[in-house]
């Protein structure tokens, strides 16, 4: 390659940077769309084995119904081509979360086991947190559908409502120290219990010594060919399939031996069981014996205790008596001492008062005495100060007087006067002289008042003197009684004391009495409680012996009872059946698969359309771009440059182009689509990250489809025009004739057409090849939208029309085997009496294989007692005209894809095989629309004369009604009736139902992605075109925009063809859509599901929407670049 | 009075990367109404730059341009765009016609934007084509085209035909019928027009000739009694 032509190659590159840019996104979406879509099945199936790969899961699971023993495990080991064999435990149980229970299935976890042990199968995926290292620690799993309290460092406690925990795990509470996820739960679905609702919520791995199983539940295995095989091949599946046909005669062997070994063994044990019984009986015996002695002695012991007690209670009693009647002596002296010495004590007071009355008075009378005798005194002293006075005048009269007289009377009478009473005086005085008498008279009054002085100081003094004497002895008197007082209340102190002393000895004595008493009263007290304690304890003593005694009867009893049962047990015991399962037997594994499928299925025709589509538009715009450099190409002709090197520049155009955006497409493709698929999928798949290998073939085919596609449309109109000559090349290419169109011809409809529409109508048709490209181009893409839409419709066709107008039922309660007609008439009773169930109907339900020569389907076989009442459950129609079936007396109506896989129509005989190979024929009557699963409906004569027999029915459909699964939800609801006895479990269609609508949530947003990648399409292929179209007539566009025509005339005149351009490719793209969706479903179909044949209205609408909407977009794009569109440059030469 | 076209001290240039290229450096001219001017000048002398100027399909970096009285020199795109669709005859080289249209649509292209238009298949009578209305660009000869495109320019009724070297795709005798007709049309009709061409043997038949050299007007030559094209050889 010279250089020059290299720049110049490059230059162009640059100079038309803007088709560039086109074929390299077209060709980077097409390419990438391409390679995601089609490495995203391969992806995912290669993301799961990976899974597998690392976390050894197990090839194929064994069950049992007796469990597995040591020996068993021994036989397994043997078979050749076992590369790994892990036993384990599992068991189910309840957990109560927010107010209800759950069914957590625990599955036993290796603590001894590294994770590089290739016997370590089924390991879990440690999220968050560590793995158990002891009893008593588990890890679970967590998601939307697992209780709240599933946080690490929680504790979570199991249950069991009608058996014992205990008998499974050794302990029922578990610390959560990790967050795992498992390969063997793909999917959200946990598998079906016999306990609680029927359905396992969450699992949780807690160490295998925390089970309390004598044998293991269940065995896992791998084989070493299936190993080295990937996940999803046939060899794989046919790796298992042989080593499980190896396990099936080591099954064979080991059922009857098992059998025989639990025979043998069950009966040492009974025989053991039975002799320890006599044992125990024995020893019960004696033992009860033993203490019922000690119980006898005890009670004798007792008895004398108590006969001690009474003579000590007597004894106390006859001293109590003695001593109070002792106490009442001494008190009764004391008293009476008391008495008296109170009665002493009030005599010495009235004593007192007396005295100090009398003292008081004496007292009185002696100072009145005494005032009265100083008075006394006053009048002697004054008495005899008159005295005094009076006496010598006297003394001197009578001495003059007796000096007078002398007659003796006189003189006796002068002597003394009072010698003579009064009348002698008188008569002497009479007879005197009258002076004398006179001189007599007053002497004698004086001498008679004188004497009468003499007289009263007598009297005075004498009564002075006797007043003082009275008052001496008053004085006296009291002093003596208060000498005789004082004696007497020293008596009676004495008296006093002496009592006290007594009190106080009798006190003491008393006190001391009383102690005695009471030290004896609590010593019998004593002996009472003791007494009183014996009591109590012989009767717990008693108690206990009899509890012991009812105990150990129970025992033996019991003993006796479950020896019996055992032998009843034994009796019945069946040989082991062995179950073999596969990874397909996981809940979810074959979803997974299928789902990988599915995305395998939509990769056929989708992305090839897409890259078709892709690789048409680049086409067209290579060869666009080689007839524009005609002249370029005649120049270099005529310059002497050969054809190759000339080819060459379109070529390293081209193909740079394509390889660039192949690159890019690769990159971005094979990588974004998975992962965003795969994310999709996480709303119902748990799986590590998505794995996107480079992968080459897919790689290869479509980049090299979109270099060939682009490479060969340049070489393609280089070779055309290489084939004229340079002159001819150089000269400008005769522009293509304008011609008369059809219209044209019809002069009524031409002239009637505004002169733009003509116009319009003429460039339209002037160049077909462009209308044709353009018009594939644009239909390409709303085919791949509709066709996006109508999947959209025809999955969600599934769930809306199976669980919404096909079955109405809301549960399947699937009865215990081989139950007799009286059970299913208590429990067809209960279910009608249960007043939250609307409606329910017995049947027969089994899976059987319908086959042809080339095709076997698995099938529902579904017999209903009562087909008339089924049909209200179940809707049977004709998916075209919605004809209602009804369920033949010959013949089976059989879904319509069951039909569809095996060819068969309405009229034509099916072959049917059951499990035990039998093979029956049967006509089919009617054919059913149907979109999930193979169902084959049968009267119950229909049956009979097909089978031969009488259907056994097993199970019942029915359906709740609305208020009460508003208000207690499917879960209560079906749980209330697999507590009944008799059913074995029961099926909500909730739990199916939800189970499709996330398979078709996580397909929905797959087709999402579908979705805006064909939008992306249409829109660059949108934008591509119209680029190329006003590439092409940039001249005719200068012209009009000289001529005068504003931008928006230059843009309407454009936008008119484009918008034709549009709407023709967008009608045509929904006829092509029709087709390709149809031929697209019919591809992605997997044989389990029918999709949705139709695609509804809004899907057609929102199509052609969309691509007007792009080509508005894409216009509005072109409007700008029709604006800068330079007249000068554009007309400059011509070219 | 003014005259019906003045350019004053016209400069375009044109940036091409780091250099500038003068297109128009102060250029200044006046034509009168009705007359049949004629700018000539070698290849790059600038004429080209100025017919587009002056026909509104380009803008001037300064001076004025005054036509019928309208300085266009500060008119928006859109006000160009009208001048252009009401004003504005033009002729080109290689005739531009619509291929896809024949003759008598395409001066209906033109003449259905404009507010008072000649009749179309009038015209192309005018331009003695009336027996090719129907005939598609590709069925008629290069004089033909270009007497579709002058037929175009003028069944717009503009104020100025501009024609950017009509005759230079044409051999001589059609290039001289051309002429003839555009000198026609500007005797008959009143019509000022203005050509450019490189061909100085054309120049006797103007009425103004317009000499330019290197961007630049050398000389304006009026030329009182013009000679009919018949008489012109080259």
């Amino acid at each position: 390659m010279k250089n020059a032509l290299l720049k110049d190659t490059l230059r162009e590159i640059k100079r038309t940077f803007n088709r560039f840019v086109s074929i390299f996104l077209i060709v980077a979406l097409g390419v990438g769309f391409f390679t995601g879509i089609k490495a995203t099945g391969p992806d995912m199936k290669l993301t799961g084995h990976q899974y597998y790969q690392d976390y050894q899961l197990m090839d194929i699971r064994l069950v049992s119904t007796l469990g597995f023993s040591e020996k068993d495990l021994e036989a397994i080991r043997q078979v050749d081509g076992i590369s790994a064999v892990m036993p384990a435990y599992s068991a189910d149980a309840l957990l109560d979360s927010g107010g209800k229970s759950v069914v957590v299935r625990a599955h036993s976890l290796p603590l001894d086991l590294s994770a590089d042990d290739p016997n370590f199968l089924n390991q879990p995926r440690l999220i968050e947190g560590r793995m158990p290292q002891r009893s008593g620690e588990c890890v679970v799993e967590k998601s939307i559908y697992t209780p709240d309290s599933f946080e690490i460092g929680n504790t979570v406690t199991l249950h069991l409502t009608d058996e014992d925990i205990s008998d499974y795990l050794k302990t029922d509470t578990y610390e959560i120290v990790g967050i795992v996820e498992s390969p063997m739960y793909l999917t959200y679905d946990r598998g079906s219990s016999l306990i609680g609702s029927g359905s396992v919520t969450c699992y949780m791995m807690i160490p295998q010594e925390d089970f309390a199983l004598d044998v293991y539940t269940d065995v896992y295995l791998q084989s070493q060919w299936a190993q080295e095989q990937f996940a999803y091949s046939e060899e794989y599946d046919q790796a298992v399939a042989d080593l499980m046909d190896q396990l099936e005669l080591v099954a064979q062997r080991r059922e009857p031996e098992r059998y025989q070994e639990i025979l043998e063994e069950a009966q040492q044990e009974l025989d053991d069981a039975k002799a320890e019984l006599a044992d125990g009986e024995a020893t019960q015996q004696r033992e009860l014996a033993d203490a019922q002695k000690k119980i006898d002695d005890a009670r004798q012991e007792l008895a004398d205790a108590q006969q001690k007690l009474l003579d000590g209670e007597q004894e106390l009693a006859d001293g109590q008596k003695e001593f109070d009647e002792k106490i009442a002596d001494a008190q009764r002296e004391l008293d009476e001492a008391k008495k008296e010495l109170e009665d002493g004590e009030s005599e010495y007071v009235a004593g007192k008062l007396a005295y100090l009355e009398a003292k008081r008075e004496a007292n009185g009378t002696i100072s009145d005495s005494q005032s009265g005798l100083e008075l006394a005194q006053k009048k002697l002293e004054e008495l005899q100060a008159q005295y005094d006075a009076a006496a010598p005048a006297l003394e001197a009269a009578k001495e003059q007087l007796l000096a007078s007289v002398d007659d003796p009377t006189l003189q006796a009478l002068i002597s003394d006067p009072t010698s003579f009473d009064e009348e002698t005086t008188e008569a002497i005085l009479s007879s005197l002289p009258a002076s004398l008498a006179s001189q007599l008279r007053s002497y004698l009054n004086n001498a008679k008042r004188l004497i009468q002085l003499e007289e009263a100081i007598a009297t005075l003094s004498a009564q002075i003197e006797g007043g003082n004497q009275q008052i001496q002895d008053g004085i006296y008197d009291l002093q003596l009684a208060s000498r005789e007082l004082n004696a007497a209340r020293r008596e009676l102190d004495r008296g006093w004391k002496a009592y006290n002393e007594a009190y106080e000895e009798f006190l003491t004595e008393k006190a001391d009495g009383e102690q005695e008493l009471a030290d004896a009263r609590q010593e019998l007290e004593d002996g009472r409680r003791e007494i009183a304690d014996g009591i109590q304890k012989l009767a717990d003593a008693q108690q206990e012996f009899d509890d012991a005694k009812r105990d150990s009867d129970q025992e033996i009893a019991d003993a006796h009872q479950e020896i019996a049962d055992a032998e009843a047990d034994l009796a019945e015991l069946e040989p082991p059946t062995w179950y073999l399962y596969d990874r397909d037997d996981l809940p979810g594994f074959s979803e997974y698969e299928a789902n990988a499928d599915r995305i395998d299925a939509i990769a056929k025709v989708f992305p090839a359309f897409f890259l078709l589509v892709a690789a048409l538009v680049s086409l067209t715009t290579m060869t666009r771009m080689v007839e524009e450099q005609r002249t370029q190409i005649g120049t270099i002709k005529a310059l002497g440059y050969g054809k190759s090197a000339i080819v060459s520049k379109f070529l390293i155009y081209s193909t740079a182009a394509s390889l660039l955006g192949s690159i890019l497409g690769l990159a971005v493709g094979m990588r974004l689509f998975p992962v965003v698929i795969f994310d999709a999928y996480s709303i119902m798949c748990k799986l590590p990250s998505v794995i996107t290998p480079f992968r080459w073939d897919y790689a290869i085919l479509s980049t090299v489809a979109a270099i060939l596609c682009t490479g060969l449309a340049a070489l393609g109109a280089c070779y055309k025009e290489l084939a004229e000559n340079p002159a001819a090349l150089m000269r400008p290419k005769a522009p293509k004739a304008g011609k008369r169109v059809f219209l044209e011809r019809l002069p009524f409809i031409w002239n009637r057409i505004g002169f733009i529409q003509k116009v319009t109508i003429r460039n339209l048709l002037r160049y077909k090849r462009r209308i044709f490209m353009t018009v594939i181009g644009i239909a390409g893409c709303t085919a791949l939208l509709l066709t996006g839409f109508g999947m959209y419709d025809s999955v969600s066709a599934i769930a809306d029309k199976q669980f919404g107008e096909l079955f109405h039922y809301d549960f399947l309660a699937i009865l215990e085997e081989d139950l007799d007609n009286a059970s299913i008439d208590t429990l067809d009773n209960y279910l009608t009496g249960m007043s939250q169930v609307d409606q329910q109907v017995l049947m027969r339900q089994k899976t059987i294989d319908a086959f042809t020569d080339d095709k076997t389907v698995n099938a529902y076989l579904m017999v209903p007692q009562s087909p008339e009442e089924f049909q209200q459950l179940v809707t049977l129609r004709t998916r075209t005209h919605h004809e209602a079936l009804t369920i033949p007396q010959e013949g089976a109506i059989v879904s319509e894809k069951l039909a569809i896989l095996l060819n068969k129509e309405v009229g034509d005989t099916i072959s049917l095989r059951d499990s035990d190979g039998r093979v029956y024929e049967a006509v089919i009557g009617a054919i059913t629309e149907n979109y999930a699963m193979h169902y084959i409906y049968f009267s119950p004569q229909g049956y009979e004369q097909v089978f031969g027999v009488s259907p056994e029915y097993n199970c019942f459909m029915g359906s709740f009604t609305d208020e009460a699964l508003n208000q207690a939800g499917e879960a209560a609801l079906t749980e209330e009736i697999l507590s009944q006895d008799g059913v074995l479990y029961v099926s909500g269609i909730d739990q199916t139902s939800s189970r499709f609508y996330d398979m078709i949530q996580a397909l929905q947003y797959v087709i999402i992605v579908l979705i805006a990648s064909a939008g992306a399409l249409a829109f660059v292929v949108l934008y591509n075109l119209t680029n190329i179209n006003v590439g092409e007539r940039i001249r005719e566009i200068a012209t009009i925009k000289v001529l005068g025509f504003y931008d928006r005339e230059v843009s309407a005149y454009i936008y008119r063809e484009n918008g034709i351009l549009a709407v023709l490719g967008m009608f045509a793209g929904l006829v092509l859509g029709i087709f390709l969706h149809r031929f697209v479903m019919q591809t992605a179909e997997i044989d389990m599901i029918m999709f949705g044949r139709q695609i509804y209205t809004p899907s057609y609408w929102i199509s052609g929407a969309l691509t007007l909407l792009f080509a508005v977009l894409v216009n509005i794009f072109i409007h700008f670049r029709l604006k800068k569109i330079s007249m000068v440059e554009s007309l400059k030469s011509i070219e | 009075m003014s005259s019906f076209v003045t350019l004053e001290n016209v400069y375009k240039r044109y940036r091409m990367g780091e250099v500038t290229i003068t297109a128009a450096d102060g250029v200044s001219f006046t034509i009168e109404k009705g007359e049949f001017a004629v700018v000539v000048g070698p290849s790059g002398a600038g004429k080209t730059t100025i017919l587009n100027i002056l026909g509104g399909m380009d803008s001037c970096d300064e001076g004025k341009i005054l036509v019928d009285g309208e300085d266009i020199s500060g008119y928006s795109p859109r006000r160009l765009t009208s001048y252009r669709r009401y004003d504005i005859g033009f002729v080109f080289q290689f005739y531009n016609l619509v291929q896809n249209l024949t003759a008598k649509e395409n001066v209906e292209l033109a003449s259905q934007i404009c507010k008072d238009p000649l009749d179309a298949a009038q015209v192309l009578r005018q331009v003695g084509l009336g027996e090719r209305l129907n005939n598609f660009p590709a069925q008629l000869s290069g004089g033909e085209q270009q007497r579709v495109a002058i037929a175009r320019a003028l069944a717009k009724r503009p104020k100025l035909l501009l024609c950017d070297e009509p005759t230079g795709a044409l051999d001589y005798n059609t290039g001289k019928a051309v002429l003839k007709l555009l000198q026609d049309t500007c005797r008959q009709m009143g019509m000022t027009v203005i050509v450019i061409t490189h061909n100085l043997a054309i120049t006797p038949m103007a009425d103004r000739v317009i000499r330019m050299k290197n961007s630049q007007v050398q000389e304006i030559l009026c030329n009182p009694a013009p000679t009919p094209v018949e008489e012109i050889e080259w």
